[in-house]
Parts: structure tokens; sequence; C-alpha cells
């Protein structure tokens, strides 16, 4: 009986995991996320923001860096490129972001965002804030890539 | 006599009796007994700076539940918390992916965060806290405590000449914070915004202080790591 009320206890938790819109095992195309994404709240230096270009190559800024890299920052905000890549994360598909320099970070620094939703009006990326389950910085697609890029 | 550290005099000491004369300035988180060092065990353990923090993730836990005790702990390499978070799978797959990195030129730092969202998080939390109910014979009793964590990684430095391995030094800082909400998150379900709007960001209000308010704890250790 115990077993049962368990396997009814994930089976509701796992329907209303869908229903509210968190990222699932899917496949994804990386052309989906080509194009500039903003951030859904500013901070003192401006919109964070992140661009995605078909080369494989990113640009971002005015990200905050006390959620990006942690509380040894040394700058409250910063920007860099670098390159992604889909990658498979523990809960389907990540966009792994390789700074070639961030900020003073100028060895490099990699760091994953994830994605939730599934539909194109939904699509969201997203870090958390702080450990997992804790408030998120969202980004929000602004346009798609213009033409021969 | 004292114990200077980097900061200024850290502990008086008396070498005629051979006793500590201040109390441990971690206070109760090394132990009840403020006035020994290194848990009387000088030749196995080391405090260079008096500030070593031999707090179990019982005592964190206790603190965390009671309210009483610190509400920070900064644990260091050797201190025995760090050194089971060191022992738990993730931070492994993490070394694997600092060693991948430098195998192929890619990043020097990054983040290696472990999470328990999502229906992956279900067989790692019972993993994790399977070392609450062994003693910690199976599972990793620190990640039992922490749940999810943050962790930055970053190479300080190169040994090249390791008999023809090449090596990095590299820092890791692991930190989380432990509140009401991420103590009583349930799988899946508890990491969605909705509950963190609605569920865990007014339970949060609510033990602001007190018994089971935030308390914060840091790790930081160094590691040579072959590629």
């Amino acid at each position: 009986m115990t077993a049962l009320f368990s396997a009814l206890a994930l089976a509701f938790s796992m329907t209303l995991f869908t229903g509210l819109g968190c990222s699932s095992r899917q496949q994804l195309d990386a052309t989906r996320f080509f194009g500039m994404w903003a951030a859904v709240e500013r901070n003192d230096a401006g919109l964070p923001t992140i661009e995605f270009f078909q080369d494989g190559t990113f640009t971002a800024t005015n990200l905050p860096l006390s959620v990006v890299i942690g509380p040894r920052a040394s700058q409250p905000t910063g920007g860099g490129s670098g390159t992604w890549k889909l990658v498979e994360g523990r809960n389907g598909p990540d966009i792994q972001l390789a700074f070639a320099q961030l900020a003073d970070r100028t060895s490099g620094f990699a760091i994953p965002i994830h994605i939730s939703g599934r539909k194109s009006t939904d699509l969201r990326l997203f870090f958390w804030k702080g450990e997992a389950g804790e408030a998120r910085l969202e980004f929000v697609r602004q346009s798609s890539p213009k033409e021969g890029e | 006599m004292w114990l200077r550290g980097q900061d200024g005099i850290i502990r008086w000491y008396d070498p005629v009796t051979g006793r500590w004369l201040s109390k441990d300035p971690i206070g109760i988180a090394g132990g009840l007994n403020q006035y020994v060092f290194c848990r009387n065990n000088p030749v196995n353990f080391r405090d260079p700076f008096g500030l070593q923090d031999q707090a179990s993730p019982w005592r964190v836990g206790w603190e965390w539940l009671t309210g009483r005790g610190p509400r920070q702990h900064h644990f260091a390499q050797g201190d025995p918390f760090t050194a089971t978070l060191q022992q738990h799978g993730h931070i492994q797959g993490v070394r694997d992916t600092i060693a991948n990195n430098l195998a192929g030129g890619g990043p020097r730092s990054g983040r290696g965060d472990y999470s328990l969202s999502g229906i992956q998080g279900i067989p790692d939390f019972i993993s994790d806290y399977s070392a609450v109910f062994t003693g910690g014979r199976v599972g990793n009793l620190a990640a039992a405590y922490l749940g999810s964590y943050n962790l930055e990684y970053n190479v300080i430095g190169y040994d090249d000449e390791c008999g023809g391995q090449r090596r990095a030094q590299v820092e890791f800082h692991v930190w989380n914070t432990s509140t009401i909400a991420s103590g009583t998150r349930p799988p899946i379900i508890g990491y969605t915004q909705w509950y963190q709007r609605n569920v865990a960001a007014p339970l949060n209000r609510f033990f602001s202080s007190g018994p089971m308010s935030p308390t914060r704890q840091d790790f930081t250790w160094t590691e040579w790591i072959t590629y």
C-alpha cells in the first residue's frame, strides 16, 4: 500500500512538473536559440543579454557575476564571449557556455545555462540565482538571427 | 605565548602548563571542549591559522534546526566535512570535466553545481540520504546535509614535471545556504518557479530568524588533477 501511495505521489508530481512547463527530456534544435536573448530584469549595469550566433559563438553583456561566477566574483557585472553548444544536462538539454573571457577571468569560464519550456512562446533560458530550486535569472528571446549570420 | 594567524593573535597558549588559555576561535563548532587543539591529534591533523572547523554535518544540521550556534561555517582543507564532501560522486564528475577541459584547451575555471532537480534528482537524493540511515557507510553524509549545492572551480597552477604527466592545481569552492525551503523541498515540483514563488519564498520569509532560519556553509580546498 505504501508503495502504491508513493507511486501515486510520484505520478502526481510528474504531472504537475510537466504541466508547469519545466524542461523535460526532449530533442531541441540549436537553431531555436539563434539570436538575441535578454534577461527579464535589469541590474545597475543595464539589461543582461546573450546573443547566440550560428557559427557556434556567443556574446554576453551585463551579466550579474555573483550569479554566473559566484560569491567570489571580483566585479558586480560583466560580459564576455566564447563558444556555445547544446549538451545533455541532468534534466534535458542545457546550453554549455564556454567563455573565452568573462570579466577578469581571462583563462575562460564554463557554465551551463538551463532551458525551460517547450513551445517557442514559452521557451526560456535561465541560471539559478542560488542553489537549484531557488529563484531564477531568466532570459527571453528578443530577436531571431539576422540574415547572413 | 600566543599562536598568531594572518590577521593577528588567534589563541593564547601557556608553554609551562601546555594548555590553551583562550577558547578555540571557531567556538563549539570544533567540539564541545574548546581548549583542545586538532582534536588532541596534532600528528594527523593541523590547524596553522587556529581556525579549523571540525563541525560534522550532524552538528551543522542541529545548529540550523535549533537556531543555536554559528550561522556560517567556513570549512577548509582537512576539515572532516570537507573531506566527506570531496568523496561525493558529483565532485569526481567535476574533476573529470576539468581534466577534459584541460586536455582539450577548454576553460580553466567554471561552475559545477550539484542539483537534485528533476527526475534525475530522485535517485541522487535516495543515494545521498542512504548515508543518514547507514551511518555514512553508503551514500555521502555531506551531500545528504547539503542537498543541492553550488560549486566553482579555478585552475591556479600547473606542474608539467611530474613523471611526464601534466598536472594542474585546482581550487574548489562549494557554497550552500540551508533554509526551511531547501530542507523541505519535495522532488520535481519543488524545483519549479510556481513552488519557489508560492511556497518556498513565503516559507523562508516566515523562518527568517531563529530555528530553521538560513545558515551558510562555504568549503574551499585545492587538489592536483592529472590530465
